[in-house]
């Protein structure tokens, strides 16, 4: 220890005003580029079946103004029937869950009931990078007409906006001790609080979002690593869990593999368990196989978010250490293929709303949007539409935390 | 009433990290031990983390 | 991949080797380990499919790692070092003396008191933080060469931080695996209980007590007016706050750790019988923060080192080596790689290695609760290995430990054998242990 106390000769004021001035910089590049991530501004093309607008901050005012306010898109067919709520993002590094939303909200058409969508579930966790993960900043998606740019967020909210965290989170209200930093996870905050920390009280929000606009459907899309034995899958509580049996052996039967598992009873605070007990919603949460997030990855690139391939991963699949098929072969390229996740939740979202109109009539929704198939044909950026064209421009939507037009 | 409690925890915070930063940087120019060139390095890249979130960047 | 994620690897170590040995600073050697790392890659990547970012961004997101642990760490100081600047610290050091006649007694009361922050708030650290300086007092008055008072608040440090009911490991672990973290105090407690009583036996035994009388007359005098109220109130509004948390969390805002501290230092200000200037306190707290650096760069560093680690496939590379190996090889090494990786990771390892693991004995039926248990007893040995070996520091640095780093290590080798072999035991034979659930 005695040498890294000794005392050295001093260093001279200009060479420490020098160091200091060396890291403003490393600290301006650094930080131009945290600043640029927390304000990017997500656009898409809205479907002519756009009918409203809603903010979260509608259903609990203390969260106006605050990151965590974010746009609900409503789409009433005018015609009676049930309504579904679609979430995406809720953790924002997870951005297949978000794209899902985003084609959706480009194409959906609904002629029964409606359909409710929140392609930013947290958004202040979309606002930063997940700390120690190493994350780029956006992942690019190919159209016709160019890039569309979608953040790579973060699974927490950002300590901007809620900081400091407890040494130990205590979820509300069943007093269960949860790690620390899961205060500001919003599926482990379920059913949230009135008056509790920032990602509490947006998920109090949904909660009340989903009772007051009576929502029969909730669907939270997700994505997981494949080392995690969720993955691939459904998971819903007793109330919906034949609805997504018969959903999950659709879509294995004649499109893709899709599991599908009991929402544990123990396990305190996820939407798959608080939406419906605290409410009469039928509860879905889909994950989607997402290699980008496990843990034991090569280089942190915008491929690996991209296409999901990656050598370690191979070899722990051979060990038999994932619980999905990997890799999988796609068009010649193998991986876990962005198009490919977001084809899953489109095709997962809808079989789940057609089954439960075949359980109960009265909350039958009629929808349609882009399907698996139509995007393994077509590709994901066919579905994108671009916000330069003049027949689109009056339908360019801004996903801020606060309502912006699209020139601000 | 906890909301308002909890946003002045909130940016009681960063205060203290406004505190820190300014004793980290009297500290790279005065300070008793450690006075090479090594711990002025040091001390210049930690003061980066708590600069940037005073400024409410990070 | 492998070529280019081993040979960054090397690349690191040895980086990290030669700055130790040139700079003499443990927290710049992390530093430069990461930025070699990070820039070796971008070249070496550059091009290719396996392109990354251009570093600065993810090297400074690395600061922030750590980032509230580090102001925890400088807040619990300011406290500590307020409390005894008042002179509260003497005070509690003769009351104990005092009263106590007892070794044996002694050493067991200054055990249980160091497990309880760290059991409390998950974070070895901040038992030697607040507790670290008052037991190696007076576990130094019961005989204990200053080795062994330095391992003795070692191992309860680690001990605390692997005490429930807050495991952070186990807790990041049943997070990532969607488990509740319910279940483990009895399967956490019975080891830690076990290798506490030894460790008090093992390091006391031999030493001699100095009488009474001798060690009251070099202890330096408490201030005139120095009562219980004012020695307790501190400790009971800091221990009253995080237990307001734990078990009132919905009536009051999430206060963390650093605040509770900052709200017990003004309660020290004000219970101090002797009224001191702005200027004092300024002084002291200054101080504090020269004597706290070293500690603060250390969990700075290591997020950037960590980062770097992340991006550039390092840390892919080692947790993926460990979890491939055959499950025979997995029980020999799990005691090495377990403590390396927190070693390199801090926390991260119950992440990286941890989850896998549990996820792995699931599939093969195993009790996942008692493998959970067992590998976060594992981890906190890692606590004294480099590359951030920050409980083992901190320990140094409170206990003001003159010796070389390496005889430190030398003595908490036993205490900590022991641990891992009990934890080797239960990882082994979860079914075994089920009972105590």
């Amino acid at each position: 220890m005695s040498n890294e106390t000794t005392a050295k000769a001093p260093v001279a004021f200009k060479t420490k005003v020098i160091l200091l001035i060396i890291m403003a910089i490393i600290a301006f590049f650094a930080g131009k580029e945290f600043w640029e991530l927390r304000h990017y501004k997500e656009t898409f093309v809205a479907s002519e079946d756009l009918t409203q607008v809603k903010w979260l901050s509608d259903y609990l005012p203390s969260l106006k103004g605050t990151w965590a306010d974010t746009p609900i898109y409503v789409f009433d067919s005018g015609v009676e029937g049930g309504s579904v709520f679609v979430m995406g993002n809720v953790h924002p590094y997870e951005p297949a869950s978000s794209i899902t939303t985003y084609v959706m909200l480009e194409n959906i058409h609904v002629t029964t009931g409606k359909v409710f969508i929140m392609p930013q579930g947290n958004f202040s966790g979309s606002t930063m990078g997940s700390i120690g993960g190493a994350y780029p900043k956006y992942v690019h998606i190919e159209t016709e007409w160019g890039e569309k740019t979608y953040k790579i967020g973060s699974r927490e909210s950002n300590p901007l906006d809620q900081w400091p965290d407890p040494f130990t989170y205590v979820h509300y209200p069943d007093g269960q001790n949860l790690a620390y930093q899961d205060i500001r996870n919003m599926n482990r905050t379920y059913p949230g609080r009135e008056d509790g920390t920032l990602t509490e009280r947006a998920a109090y929000a949904v909660m009340e979002f989903i009772r007051r606009e009576k929502i029969d459907i909730s669907i939270d899309i997700h994505e997981a690593s494949i080392m995690y034995p969720v993955v691939g899958t459904y998971v819903a509580p007793d109330s919906s869990i034949d609805i997504a049996m018969m959903a999950a052996m659709t879509l294995s039967d004649s499109v893709f593999d899709m599991k599908c598992e009991a929402s544990p009873k123990s396990l305190k605070g996820l939407s798959h368990r608080e939406w419906g007990d605290y409410s009469d919603t039928l509860a879905f949460l889909m994950e989607t196989p997402e290699p980008f997030i496990d843990r034991i990855t090569g280089p942190i690139t915008e491929n690996l978010m991209l296409y999901g391939m990656d050598e370690f991963l191979v070899k722990a699949a051979e060990k038999g250490l994932v619980y999905v098929d990997y890799p999988v072969s796609y068009w010649g390229v193998e991986g876990e293929p962005m198009w490919y996740r977001v084809g899953r939740h489109l095709s997962g979202a809808l079989e789940a709303i057609n089954w439960t109109g075949l359980f109960y009539d009265d909350k039958a929704v009629e929808v349609t949007w882009p399907t698996y198939d139509d995007l393994a044909e077509n590709g994901l950026g066919y579905y994108l539409h671009d916000p330069a064209l003049a027949e689109n421009i009056d339908r360019v939507q801004v996903v801020y935390h606060k309502p912006v037009s699209v020139n601000n | 009433m906890l909301v308002f409690w909890g946003d002045l925890v909130h940016y009681l915070y960063f205060v203290i990290a406004g505190i820190i930063a300014f004793f980290l940087v009297k500290n790279l120019f005065k300070r008793e031990k450690r006075n090479g060139l090594v711990y002025d390095i040091v001390y210049a890249y930690c003061i980066i983390p708590f600069v940037l979130r005073i400024l409410f960047i990070k | 991949m492998y070529l280019y994620t081993t040979i960054l690897f090397v690349i690191m170590v040895a980086s990290f080797v030669i700055c130790s040995r040139k700079l003499k600073s443990p927290e710049i050697s992390m530093a430069i380990t990461g930025v070699v790392g990070a820039l070796v890659a971008y070249f070496m990547y550059l091009g290719g499919e396996y392109q990354i970012d251009f570093p600065v961004r993810i090297l400074v997101e690395g600061l922030f790692t750590n980032f509230d642990l580090a102001i925890s760490f400088v807040c619990a100081s300011v406290f500590v070092n307020l409390y005894s600047y008042s002179g509260a610290m003497t005070a509690v050091t003769r009351k104990l003396v005092g009263t106590f006649d007892n070794k044996w007694i002694l050493l067991t009361f200054m055990a249980a008191f160091m497990l309880v922050p760290g059991a409390l708030t998950g974070a070895g650290s901040i038992s030697v933080f607040v507790l670290g300086g008052l037991v190696a007092t007076v576990v130094r008055y019961m005989g204990l060469s200053d080795r062994k008072t330095t391992a003795f608040v070692f191992i309860f440090a680690i001990l605390s931080a692997a005490c429930p009911p807050i495991n952070l490991w186990t807790m990041m672990m049943t997070a990532q695996c969607n488990m509740p973290y319910v279940g483990f105090t009895k399967l956490l407690a019975l080891p830690i209980a076990i290798v506490g009583i030894f460790t008090i036996i093992y390091l006391g035994w031999g030493s001699k007590r100095e009488p009474k009388e001798k060690i009251l007359a070099e202890l330096p005098e408490a201030p005139e007016k120095m009562n219980m109220l004012r020695i307790l109130l501190p400790l009971v509004v800091v221990i009253g706050l995080i237990l307001l948390t734990l078990y009132a969390p919905f009536d009051v805002p999430v206060i963390g750790l650093p605040l509770t501290f900052i709200i017990g230092s003004f309660i020290v200000v004000l219970c101090n019988p002797v009224k001191r200037t702005f200027k004092e306190y300024f002084k002291v707290v200054n101080d504090t923060m020269e004597q706290v650096f070293p500690l603060v760069a250390t969990v700075l560093s290591v997020g950037v080192l960590q980062s770097s680690m992340t991006q550039i496939g390092v840390k892919g590379l080692i947790g993926v080596t460990f979890i491939t190996l055959p499950l025979v090889m997995l029980y020999v090494t799990v005691l090495l790689f377990g403590p390396f990786a927190q070693g390199c990771l801090s926390y991260g390892s119950a992440i990286i290695i941890g989850a896998p693991l549990v996820f792995m004995f699931n599939t093969r039926g195993m009790d996942t609760t008692v493998v959970c248990a067992a590998l976060s007893l594992m981890f906190p040995i890692g606590d004294c290995l480099p590359p951030s070996r920050i409980t083992g520091r901190l320990t140094c640095e409170t206990v003001g430990y003159q010796g070389s780093y390496m005889s430190f290590l030398k003595q908490i080798a036993i205490p900590c054998a022991l641990l891992g072999a009990l934890a080797l035991v239960m990882f082994i034979t979860p079914g075994t242990f089920t009972f105590l659930k």
